[in-house]
């Protein structure tokens, strides 16, 4: 046993040694070129989301697909494990007080992060997990039954399901079209939140099913496992 | 140089936690190792698309300014392979809830122990 | 429009996620997209090009497909079609089929993409479909195997990702083109990290328990398809400068699994782990190889060892246990002749698909290691014969139209290959190994004894993993 370890940790220090004095630090990358090619054909300032959604969305595709199936994955897995009580769970008076707060900020951030994802730092991702992690604090530190029922209430299956399609659908139509912009931003100015033409709808959508799916799988963790 | 420094920390990073999936025998402690790794590879994308400036790639207004911009692409990809750790942690979480149903430890050395016994 | 080849069956899949509660449903969209798959596939035969998805230059993703991608698409599309068949009028949900679909389009993807971070995604998106399908009997053996697996290849895809960031930084661009002018480092973080899901001995322990405790449909996938991708990119890469050195490590990496392999294979004693077994055997035969014969033997390996460990599935299902002991003397003829079939092409027999593409993979091999790949071969007749000489019943048994088909299509493909390709110079040879391997077969079978397992543990693969990294970091060292 002793000797499986020295063994692991000597392979290990061998392998990140020789990393450290192999690296090549060499290389000059010049970004400027690569950034006026983004702006020129994309014309929306945050150039990361023109690599995100427009040069590389190829990539992104395959991304929103993965997280679906995680989602799913996890759902369909879980759903002959045995469910422990909810019903006993200790609440916090300041804490009921400031999650509830903190969740109807993150609603207005999520809105901002998501509808300015192609001008400031941000997008779709950052923004559903945003109102993901503020719904799950709600829920584990307040009341976890009130937090699950919402999902049913706003009828958040249905929504999540539309939001993958139109992505999809969207993505490919980028895909087959590549120079098709819907008309949406010719008339905008630079800078404005219109001007993404059908990011920030893409962005909304992704945030969306991004928060659907990460409250889902939250749950379904805590709906398996218990409160505090 | 700061993005040097930076590559270096990612790779101490990904070396503590491959150190930390081999050492300990309990599964969450290993995914938790695991998630390390992945935030190092992060970690070191971030890096590289700092090599050739350091200023955030996003340009308020036209003409461009010629400073030097960090480079998007290297950013634009890491979110896809966050995506993706995401994924891959939520669903071994997953399994070890189940595997904890079924074997009630989380010990990887008890449960291999315990399927070694078992016939079909 | 080959980009077809992986967005359809996505967008159809993405459909049958949502419509995950109607099976019907999502089995006409999974036939749809193997449908459409074959007719863009038939467009494309004979062409060789590679673009760039909406004309971005460096900055997009760029695809292409050429002859060595043909093997694969083909394996992809008969065995997944062999397999859906094989599911019908069992109880699978609407997920499963979902999910097959998916895996469609993001293995056509694998096969057609030339961009290093595409490879990574949509792999990834391959292999996490796999990891719920190994699980998806929801037995602990199941569900051990697939932890191991998750762990083991989540810690080998890092290594590769800092092999890709390291290319970057140095070319600026993600195209595989890159590849020509790289150091040794960002080539061997690359090769080890996709090795660690390529199935050779040493580098991926987990496998044979994955493959052997799956459930019937899966075990094909995860032997034909899964294990396949890193083959072609193993081939691929070696088109490009800076993977040329390692075509030496190939060599003995190759040999040393297709001999180790067997040396387990002719020792198990329930039927899947012997077909796992093989797995190490014949992708050490390809990566020995690794040339265009090596790409064509991944094909037929593929059909052979899916239309195998289909039929041993099948065989597990109706009698309840997976030794070979216990199968004496209760297989139907319908079941023995496809596992009749399979075991002919894996030995090599004349006419079937088997001989064709080994012969490729001899000829093209020279020098000490050819010798040892005789060996392999002279051991995969000993361990198949167990399986040939299981003793038929005489019951009469139904099989239902869809197995019949499944059975028939993997089968058909054999032998149309087989024939297609025979060519009369080692049919000598091969009647030969097979004619010496059998009396051995019967001469050793007291002592033939399932090897210990201790290399599968977790922590031990894991270890031997990183051992073989350690060595091959070695090399980089001038």
């Amino acid at each position: 046993m002793n000797l499986k370890r020295i063994l692991a940790i000597s392979i290990v220090c061998y392998i990140f040694v020789l990393f450290f004095f192999q690296v090549d630090f060499t290389a000059a990358l010049e970004a400027q070129s690569k950034i006026n090619t983004l702006v020129e054909k994309v014309k929306i300032p945050n150039t990361v989301t023109a690599v995100y959604l427009r040069s590389r969305v190829y990539d992104t595709l395959f991304e929103v697909i993965v997280f679906s199936v995680g989602v799913l994955g996890v759902t369909i897995m879980l759903k002959a494990e045995p469910r422990s009580e909810l019903s006993e769970q200790t609440i916090f008076g300041t804490a009921q007080v400031y999650s509830s707060g903190i969740m109807a900020i993150s609603v207005t951030i999520f809105l901002y992060v998501v509808l300015n994802g192609h001008i400031s730092p941000g997008g779709g991702f950052a923004g559903g997990v945003i109102l993901a992690s503020s719904v799950v604090l709600y829920g584990v530190s307040s009341s976890f039954i009130k937090a699950l029922s919402h999902y049913e209430k706003l009828r958040m299956k249905i929504l999540e399901n539309i939001a993958l399609v139109i992505i999809l659908s969207l993505m490919t139509m980028g895909l087959s079209f590549p120079n098709f912009t819907f008309g949406l931003n010719e008339a905008q100015s630079y800078g404005s939140i219109l001007s993404g033409g059908v990011i920030p709808l893409i962005n909304l959508l992704i945030g969306l099913k991004v928060y659907a799916g990460a409250w889902k799988m939250a749950s379904e963790f805590v709906v398996r496992r218990g409160t505090l | 140089m700061i993005s040097d420094m930076v590559i270096y920390t990612s790779l101490i990073g990904a070396f503590l936690g491959t150190l930390g999936m081999l050492l300990t025998s309990n599964l969450i402690k290993k995914i938790l190792a695991l998630g390390i790794v992945e935030t190092s590879v992060t970690l070191f994308f971030t890096a590289i698309s700092s090599k050739g400036g350091t200023r955030a790639p996003i340009i308020p207004s036209l003409p461009i300014e010629n400073v030097h911009f960090a480079d998007p692409i290297p950013q634009a990809v890491i979110i896809t392979s966050i995506v993706i750790g995401f994924a891959i942690l939520s669903l071994l979480l997953t399994f070890t809830i189940m595997l904890h149903n079924r074997y009630h430890t989380v010990d990887i050395d008890l449960i291999e122990g315990m399927l070694e016994g078992e016939e079909e | 429009m080959i980009l077809y080849l992986s967005i359809i069956p996505l967008l159809l899949g993405g459909v049958s996620l949502i419509l995950n509660q109607r099976t019907k449903i999502t089995i006409v969209l999974t036939f749809t997209s193997l449908l459409t798959s074959i007719v863009i596939l038939l467009f494309n035969i004979g062409k060789n090009f590679e673009m760039v998805i909406g004309n971005w230059g460096t900055l997009g993703i760029s695809i292409g497909y050429d002859e060595f991608a043909l093997p694969f698409l083909l394996a992809v599309i008969v065995v997944l079609s062999a397999i859906t068949l094989n599911s019908l009028q069992k109880s699978y949900d609407g997920f499963f089929y979902a999910l097959i679909t998916l895996l469609l389009g993001s293995l056509n993807a694998v096969f057609i993409t030339r961009d290093l971070f595409n490879v990574y995604v949509s792999f990834e998106l391959a292999s996490i479909i796999g990891f719920i399908l190994i699980a998806y009997g929801r037995k602990g053996k199941q569900i051990w195997a697939t932890v191991k697996y998750m762990l083991i290849s989540a810690l080998g895809f890092n290594f590769y990702l800092i092999g890709i960031g390291l290319v970057y930084m140095k070319s600026g661009t993600f195209s595989f083109s890159a590849l020509d002018y790289m150091d040794k480092l960002p080539a061997v973080l690359i090769f080890t990290g996709l090795s660690v899901k390529s199935g050779l001995f040493l580098l991926s322990m987990w496998l044979p328990d994955a493959h052997a405790n799956a459930i019937t449909e899966v075990s094909p996938i995860l032997s034909g398809l899964m294990v396949k991708i890193e083959d072609y990119l193993v081939i691929r890469f070696l088109q490009y400068g800076s993977f040329q050195w390692l075509r030496n490590f190939y060599l003995v990496i190759g040999t040393f699994s297709a001999v180790a392999g067997v040396l387990f294979a002719m020792n198990a004693k329930k039927a899947k782990d012997v077909l796992a077994y093989h797995t190490f055997s014949q992708i050490g035969f390809i990566i020995a190889a690794s040339n265009m014969a090596a790409a064509w033997h991944a094909f037929s390996h593929a059909v052979f060892k899916g239309l195998l460990f289909m039929t041993a599935g099948n065989i597990k299902e109706r009698l309840g246990t997976q030794k070979i002991q216990e199968w004496k003397g209760k297989i139907n003829i319908k079941e023995y002749i496809p596992l009749l079939v399979g075991s002919a092409a894996i030995m090599g027999t004349p006419l079937t698909s088997g001989f064709v593409t080994k012969n490729g993979i001899m000829d093209s091999i020279s020098g000490p290691a050819k010798y040892f790949l005789v060996v392999a071969s002279i051991g995969t007749v000993i361990s198949f014969s167990k399986l040939i000489f299981v003793g038929v019943s005489k019951e009469k048994m139904k099989l239902r139209w869809n197995m019949w088909l499944a059975y028939g299509i993997m089968v058909a493909a054999v032998f149309i290959h087989g024939i297609i390709g025979f060519d009369t110079h080692h049919t000598l040879d091969a009647l030969i190994m097979i004619a010496t391997g059998i009396p051995l077969f019967f001469m050793l079978k007291k002592f033939l004894n399932p090897l210990p397992r201790i290399f599968e543990r977790l922590d031990n693969a894991l270890i031997l993993y990183l051992l073989l990294f350690g060595i091959m970091l070695t090399f980089v060292l001038e």
